[in-house]
């Protein structure tokens, strides 16, 4: 039976097997809390073993994923000086030659050995396999940069990026996907950026979406459908294969690094089953760095760090924000969900579900730059961020309808659903209860058996392992601040070394802010969904002082890429 | 297809760390529950401790002979079952030693340690000579005596390290003598009762710094009274026993209404309720905001087999006990599933706030508390050897005690559950009292050779705020 990958279904049977799994997220993520919470209060001691437990097990988790962080880190600072074009036209002579050993080259400069010793590998395996990618000229991309409200500041350098980087943009269709309820400023502002950059394009088109669909909810995933199908018109138009498109999703604010679409070809040629695929950049939130406080840049890098973890262990990749799959692909599943909020995890599990199981998403050793959630007070930027990972953790909703669609689907083997829907179960379920159980809970269960007047050993072992533990986790944050620095672009970071040390220091705020910021709002996302209280798309505050604008304008629109 | 699943380094790595997780966790579980391998045997031994935190803190230790190496407070954790010598040193206080035993799986709480000065310094407060110091726990004053007339009544204020006289020159009853004084723990007031020219009176006298604020109550108070009481809260609002009921007297107003409790044996305060014994054998318990007689039925039971007929004075501790105290001496303690009688009590002390209670006989002292595990209170006798306890009061909760045998004032200070050390602080004037003041941590007390006023350090003032901090901290139960 096939499941729609819609949170609203025709079919009862399925609406009603959603519904149940709509309940699950939030009671589970209930069930941890008030459940370690009673046994604190009725056996202090088991909770305190049970602290330990966890707590240790989160370190293990974490050194594990900064193994996975580092090697990410690595690997994206190989690339950084790595000519993608060259590799591109170097992979074109490859495809004459298949079935040939692949010459070992001279040894490689120091620096470029990682990103050689990768690229000899990934040839090998072309030429072993006898795979011909297709050419590169006859590669095209689609950028879809979807608009609400967005000001022209905050979407034209990404055009400007795009226009300037190194992938000819000759082959690049680029569309301004903007609401038809957008303000006429905004409006005015997307023709403008046309007339200016149409010529440096295949195409640019500014596509109006217009409001009240039926069967769409106000989200950007509606939006990006409605630019797909004229993208989709356009490249019939034109007789060109679908699946040699690339298609890239982007934020409004998202700026590629100049590599970012030679890349990305690259990664497409070399896939051995590139429409099956999506394409994760890394992203990176410096569009406005030191304009935002601290709270909401140490967030951002967070979730940064968290998808070079992911990309350290693709398997459990998942897209995220803006990124690229195969334009077949997307045509063949449907186009994004037009009713879900969450479009860019969405369109991974519908394309899993409709592919049966035979999906991924490859992680691509490049960056794009995003701005950081920015009001125009600090109260609005708080208010911004919560909402912000609220819409995030909002993600949630995809939870039902995979699990449902794994009870119902033939095709999927049934370890890859258990390891899967373990998986998304499990990401939701620590999102919304780690931070809990963590910075909060970890330190009662001393107290509860003071309080219970008990004489026993584990009242004064447990804070002594706990502190233990967090002191040998602190090397974990040592790590985050370190590496924080390095993302830092040079010319960010020039002279303003109190800001550069702030910006170590703000990952002593990982605590509040992962409650705050983090729990509470996948609780508040999770509780939604238990009751039936859906989301719509709530566009994130984007702040650009005009200083800012005119130094980037000074750089010639090129954007931030981590050293 | 490329697929991420083969990377055989990943594979190796998260299978490393799921077998590594599988063996660290049930150690550090047994670790935290006390168990260590003993190396000589390669056995599973399971381990106790014992928590020491001094007053004042920062003592090094040692346990058998061997230093330990952090300083108290610390709970010293992985020790063998079985006594061990355990020895706290620190500079300007005696050293401590006892032997303490540590049972599996347990610590053993040595809290609130009070180290005794090398040489204890004793302050004399003023160049005065006192007659008597008035027993007034838990009244903020220190209230003392030049001679037995009122105009010899002189109140010291300690944080204001001066003296207050009660009255001056032109009262009118300044020469009456005083043949009682009654304070409420709390309250700045307290009552004076006189005779002068063979008829009795009563004086109510207000501290308001930096002067005594009198109130003559002979003409307003009932003809015949016993046992006055008032709340901090109203301290205006004066309560009586005339025999079979309960009157209330407004100070302010000079209004008195009688009976507001009628055919009644005893009562007792708290600020919200008053208690009382019916004739019928029932506690009674009225609230005093609303004017209203509450079920107070549970508690029947504990006076059942109260001897009637004399005054009993009634004390609520928290919400689960009730103290009876008959002047005869018979102390019946009660709660819900408690009840235990004792008799010859000279006095008590009661802590609401812990729920405890310190009673005393002539030769030895007792608490009733709450212990771990326990369903209810239950009453230790304390084995301290003494002769004639006068007079005795808690210090840093229940971990010690100051108590004032004969002439002779001693600090008993708990070792374990059930084990007490004694040490001597000082000597007061044959028949005069002593007076703990436990924000300032100072005993006061009248010196047999020169008749001043003098005091000791018990608690080192800048160790009260970190003592409160470590109460916390610990919990309530300690």
């Amino acid at each position: 039976m096939e499941v729609p990958f819609s949170p609203h279904p025709a079919d009862v049977r399925v609406r009603r097997l959603e519904r149940f799994f709509e309940l699950v997220p939030a009671l589970l993520s209930a069930t941890v809390i008030v459940g370690m919470l009673v046994v604190l209060a009725v056996q202090p001691v088991i909770a305190a073993l049970i602290t330990i437990a966890f707590v240790l097990s989160w370190l293990f988790r974490m050194v594990y994923s900064n193994i996975l962080l580092t090697w990410s880190f690595l690997r994206l600072r190989a690339e950084r000086g790595t000519d993608w074009m060259e590799r591109l036209q170097a992979l074109g002579e490859l495809s004459n030659r298949t079935g040939e050993r692949w010459a070992e080259p001279a040894a490689p400069a120091r620096g470029r050995r990682l990103s050689e010793r990768v690229y000899r590998r990934d040839a090998q395996k072309l030429l072993a396999a006898g795979i011909v990618p297709p050419p590169v000229q006859d590669v095209y991309h689609v950028v879809i940069i979807p608009i609400a409200s967005e000001k022209r500041a905050v979407f034209e350098p990404g055009v400007a990026a795009i226009a300037a980087g190194s992938f000819p943009a000759s082959s690049i269709l680029l569309i301004l996907a903007v609401e038809q309820r957008a303000s006429e400023q905004v409006k005015r502002d997307a023709k403008e950026v046309e007339e200016r950059y149409r010529e440096s394009f295949l195409g640019l088109i500014v596509a109006f979406h217009p409001d009240g669909v039926p069967g769409e909810a106000r989200v950007k995933g509606a939006n990006a459908t409605h630019a797909a199908r004229a993208a989709a018109a356009f490249l019939r138009a034109r007789a060109i294969t679908f699946e040699n498109v690339v298609i890239s999703c982007f934020d409004a604010d998202t700026v590629a690094s100049p590599q970012y679409f030679a890349c990305l070809t690259y990664h497409f040629l070399i896939c051995s089953d590139r429409t099956r695929a999506s394409f994760q950049p890394v992203p990176v939130y410096l569009n406005n760095l030191w304009e935002a406080p601290a709270f909401a840049r140490v967030l951002d890098m967070g979730s940064s760090f968290f998808q070079l973890m992911e990309a350290g262990n693709p398997e459990k990749l998942v897209t995220f924000s803006s990124h690229s799959m195969s334009f077949a692909a997307l045509v063949d599943v449907g186009y994004w969900p037009v009713d879900m909020v969450s479009d860019d995890s969405a369109i991974y599990w519908k394309a899993f579900l409709h592919f049966k199981g035979r999906y991924r998403v490859v992680p691509l050793p490049v960056t794009v730059s995003m701005d950081i959630t920015q009001g125009e007070t600090w109260w609005k930027t708080i208010i911004s961020v919560y909402k912000q990972k609220r819409r995030w953790a909002w993600g949630v909703e995809s939870f039902p309808i995979v699990m449902t669609a794994f009870i119902l689907t033939k095709g999927i083997p049934l370890l890859t659903r258990l390891k899967q829907g373990y998986r998304l179960l499990q990401t939701h379920l620590s999102w919304a209860t780690w931070p809990f159980l963590l910075g909060v809970m970890s330190w009662l269960p001393a107290v509860f058996i003071s309080l219970g007047n008990t004489h026993s050993v584990v009242r004064y072992s447990e804070p002594r392992i706990l502190s233990t533990l967090y002191n040998v986790a602190l090397f974990g944050f040592l790590l985050y601040a370190f590496l924080s620095q390095l993302f830092v672009p040079r010319e960010l970071g020039k002279g303003r070394m109190g800001k550069r040390i702030a910006h170590s220091l703000q990952w002593l705020l990982v605590p509040v802010v992962s409650l705050l910021f983090g729990a509470i709002p996948a609780l508040d996302a999770q509780t939604r969904l238990l009751l039936g209280k859906r989301l719509e798309f709530w566009v994130t505050g984007k702040q650009r002082k005009p200083a800012l604008r005119a130094e980037k304008a000074g750089e010639g629109g090129k954007p931030s890429i981590p050293s | 297809m490329k697929t991420v699943r083969s990377c055989p380094v990943r594979k190796f790595l998260f299978f490393a760390f799921v077998v590594g997780y599988a063996v660290a966790c049930p150690l550090l579980i047994l670790y935290a529950l006390g168990y260590i391998v003993q190396p000589s045997g390669e056995e599973l031994r399971r381990t106790g401790g014992i928590f020491v935190a001094s007053i004042p803190p920062g003592a090094s230790l040692s346990l058998d002979g061997k230093p330990y190496p952090s300083k108290s407070p610390v709970a010293m954790l992985q020790l063998r079952p079985g006594p061990y010598r355990l020895r706290l040193d620190l500079h300007g206080y005696r050293s401590w030693e006892e032997r303490v035993s540590v049972g599996p799986g347990r610590v053993t709480l040595l809290d609130s340690l009070l180290l005794v000065p090398v040489h204890r310094t004793y302050a004399e407060v003023a160049p005065d000579w006192f007659l008597d110091m008035i027993p007034a726990p838990g009244y903020p004053y220190v209230i003392l005596t030049k001679g037995t007339g009122v105009r010899d009544v002189v109140v010291y204020d300690i944080p204001g390290s001066r003296f207050i006289s009660v009255i001056d020159g032109r009262f009118t009853l300044r020469n009456a003598l005083v043949t009682g004084c009654l304070t409420v723990g709390g309250s700045a007031d307290f009552l004076l009762e006189t005779v002068n020219r063979a008829s009795l009176g009563t004086l109510r006298v207000r501290i308001q710094r930096p002067r005594a604020m009198v109130q003559n109550l002979t003409e307003v108070l009932p003809a015949q009274f016993e046992d006055p009481q008032w709340t901090v809260g109203s301290p205006e609002v004066i309560f009586s026993y005339n025999g079979s009921s309960v009157d209330r007297t407004n100070a302010r107003t000079g209004t008195v209404t009688r009976g507001i409790v009628t055919q009644v044996s005893g009562y007792g305060l708290d600020e919200r309720w008053l208690y009382a014994i019916s004739w019928q054998r029932h506690l009674l318990r009225f609230d005093l905001e609303k004017q209203t007689r509450q079920d107070f039925s549970r508690f029947d039971w504990a006076v059942e087999d109260f001897p009637l007929g004399r005054f009993v004075s009634v004390r609520p501790v928290g919400a689960d006990l009730i103290l009876l105290w008959s002047k005869g001496g018979r102390l019946t303690a009660a709660g819900p599933a408690f009840r235990e009688n004792a008799t010859a009590i000279r006095g008590y002390q009661a802590d609401s706030h812990t729920g405890r209670v310190l009673l005393w006989q002539a030769r030895r002292l007792a608490i009733i508390e709450q212990h771990a595990g326990a369903s209810a209170p239950a009453l230790q006798w304390l084995d301290v050897d003494a002769k004639d306890v006068q007079q005795a009061c808690f210090v840093t909760e229940s971990t010690n005690i100051l108590y004032r045998d004969g002439n002779s004032i001693f600090l008993a200070s708990r070792l374990q559950d059930r084990e007490w050390r004694v040490s001597m602080v000082a000597t007061a004037r044959l028949g005069t009292s002593m007076y703990y003041a436990e924000r300032e941590g100072k005993l006061y007390y009248i010196d047999p050779e020169t008749g001043r006023l003098f005091t000791t350090v018990i608690v080192p003032r800048q160790q009260i705020l970190d003592l409160i901090v470590q109460q916390l901290r610990q919990g309530s139960g300690h």
